[in-house]
């Protein structure tokens, strides 16, 4: 679980797109367990 | 002057008869022995023969501190300053007469006011007054130098009615008004013409002051006809003058006495068949105040004040010692220089701030405006660049793919793959130019239209790719706004994920989770795949 990000598959390009909203992104992944992304974004009030 | 009133009641005078002198106190001799040998003491007062004994203010005593405390201070909303004066003991072996004035507010010196009289009465046969006129006198008469006979006299003439029964005329002079009352008064030629109502009787004029008489070289001396009254005889004397009748003079030299002349009713002017009469008599005087008084002054102004005592002779010379009060009428806050200056200060302060408040809400007004024009113009920017990234090089590929199917047209098999291969290009690009259409679209501004949108196109991505979607979302979802460009990174980047697992993954089985916690969305893309190794 300690693999994280900046590959040349287009992680910084995500990484740039959620930075540019105010939001985080996250990948982890364990070799022959599955990858995980996971993006987060501050909210607004309704 | 000249207010006739009723003398019955007048019981202070007792006329008294200078040559049968029946039964006089020792003081009265005293001073008619001073007054034969006809000297003078000179007055020389080296301290202020008066002092302010009290003031009070409104009612109040103020603590009388004298002049090395500084001035005495009143506060701005007194209504009444009352001084007290009294003369002080030790200054002088003989009474003295004071005036005083309060700097700031007086136009010159005043007294409380001691009044002389000179008066006439008619009287009936029985020697009954009937009515009378009085002539007040205070003050200083114009041109009065201290001395009677050197003084500049004023002239009078008065006009009465003479009452029915009324036979004799009577002259008559006072010192007091009230007994406190010092000072000199001079009465030369007086004079009565006595006007008739019958044109058989003749017009006459009289002098009521005799060249005759007992002493008339001196002061002491008594014209015939003519008597003292009063608790001190002293007060009443004469004056010869050369070749004419002697002035009449009252001094009053004691504030606890008072005296006078009148024209005994054996020698008064008959009147019988008279109408009217003409008075006429020259005056000068100097008439002030001796011993203790109370005065008032209303409401004073702010201010500084200087309250002078000067103490004068009898004869009203100022005896060249003057004692000075300081008073300060302290002015209330609103009077102030300071109170003003600090307005002043508060209010350009509070004008200041009001328009810094207003230049900077114009300023950040603009700067909203400029702000919400630039992200107009990012966003222009940003749809402009997803053009050029996403369709430009679909278009492009689209473009090649023609002409290499119309290089082919001759082979079928070729062709019909070329065919395909455009069909599914323009489909993508359909799909595209749909998701980018939906993202810039204000209508799908929020959480509530997104996250299904999301779904949907993963769910739809996947199951294309032939790999089974889990979906996890929250039961409800709240109408938060989402902007364009939020919409537009989350997607594009949810579908870079997915285009991940699908190309490289070798998954089975793929779940996408949304969560909404504490007001922040967190979006799960999770594949059961070969993983990535670790850099």
């Amino acid at each position: 679980m300690d693999a994280v990000s900046q590959r040349c598959d287009g992680t910084g390009n995500m990484h740039q797109r959620l930075s540019s909203i105010g939001g985080t992104f996250e990948r982890t992944s364990t070799p022959n367990n599955g990858t995980a992304v996971s993006l987060t974004l501050p909210l607004g009030k309704a | 002057m000249g207010v006739a009133h009723s003398f019955q009641s007048q019981s202070t005078i007792r006329p008294v008869v200078w040559n049968s002198c029946p039964s006089w106190t020792t003081a009265q001799l005293s001073g008619l022995f001073f007054l034969l040998l006809g000297t003078n003491p000179t007055l020389a007062a080296e301290k202020p023969a008066f002092a302010v004994e009290a003031i009070e203010a409104d009612g109040v005593k103020l603590p009388l501190g004298g002049e090395t405390t500084g001035p005495l201070k009143l506060r701005s909303n007194t209504r009444s300053l009352d001084i007290t004066f009294a003369p002080v003991r030790s200054a002088s072996a003989v009474p003295l007469r004071f005036r005083y004035q309060l700097d700031g507010f007086d136009l010159g010196w005043r007294d409380p006011i001691g009044v002389m009289r000179f008066a006439v009465r008619f009287n009936d046969a029985a020697d009954n007054t009937i009515s009378g006129e009085e002539f007040d006198a205070y003050g200083e008469s114009p041109g009065w130098t201290g001395v009677p006979e050197t003084a500049r006299f004023k002239e009078r003439q008065e006009t009465l009615e003479v009452p029915q029964g009324a036979t004799r005329l009577q002259a008559w002079l006072s010192s007091a008004g009230p007994q406190q009352t010092m000072g000199v008064y001079a009465l030369d030629g007086l004079e009565v013409m006595i006007m008739s109502s019958s044109p058989t009787l003749e017009e006459r004029s009289v002098g009521m002051i005799p060249p005759t008489g007992s002493l008339m070289d001196k002061s002491a001396g008594t014209p015939t006809g003519w008597a003292r009254h009063g608790t001190s005889l002293g007060i009443a004397q004469i004056r010869p003058q050369a070749g004419r009748p002697p002035l009449i003079i009252m001094r009053d030299d004691r504030p606890d006495a008072f005296g006078g002349w009148l024209t005994r009713g054996s020698k008064d002017l008959p009147l019988a068949g008279a109408s009217k009469i003409l008075l006429k008599w020259r005056e000068a005087y100097s008439i002030g105040w001796g011993g203790g008084a109370r005065v008032s002054y209303p409401y004073l102004p702010a201010g500084e004040y200087r309250l002078r005592i000067q103490t004068l002779s009898v004869e009203g010379l100022p005896l060249g010692n003057e004692s000075v009060m300081r008073l300060l009428v302290v002015p209330p806050f609103y009077q102030t220089r300071g109170f003003w200056i600090c307005l002043a200060g508060l209010v350009s302060a509070a004008l200041g701030l009001l328009v810094r408040q207003f230049t900077r809400r114009r300023l950040q007004r603009r700067l909203d405006v400029l702000e919400s024009e630039r992200a107009v113009e990012r966003e222009r920017g940003r749809i402009a660049r997803d053009l050029h990234d996403n369709l430009g090089a679909d278009l492009t590929h689209l473009a090649l793919l023609s002409d290499l199917a119309q290089a082919d047209a001759g082979d079928v098999n070729k062709a019909k793959f070329h065919f395909d291969q455009i069909f599914d290009l323009a489909q993508s690009l359909t799909r595209q130019v749909d998701e980018m259409v939906w993202a810039v679209n204000p209508a799908n501004d929020s959480l509530k239209g997104f996250v299904p949108f999301l779904s949907n196109y993963s769910q739809n991505y996947l199951l294309a790719a032939g790999l089974p979607c889990r979906l996890d979302l929250p039961d409800s979802l709240e109408d938060v706004p989402l902007s364009s460009a939020q919409r537009h990174h989350l997607f594009l980047t949810v579908k870079e994920a997915l285009h991940n697992i699908v190309k490289h993954a070798h998954a089975t089985e793929a779940r996408l989770s949304v969560r909404i916690h504490q007001r922040l969305l967190t979006i799960r893309v999770e594949d059961n795949g070969r993983g990535i190794a670790t850099v």
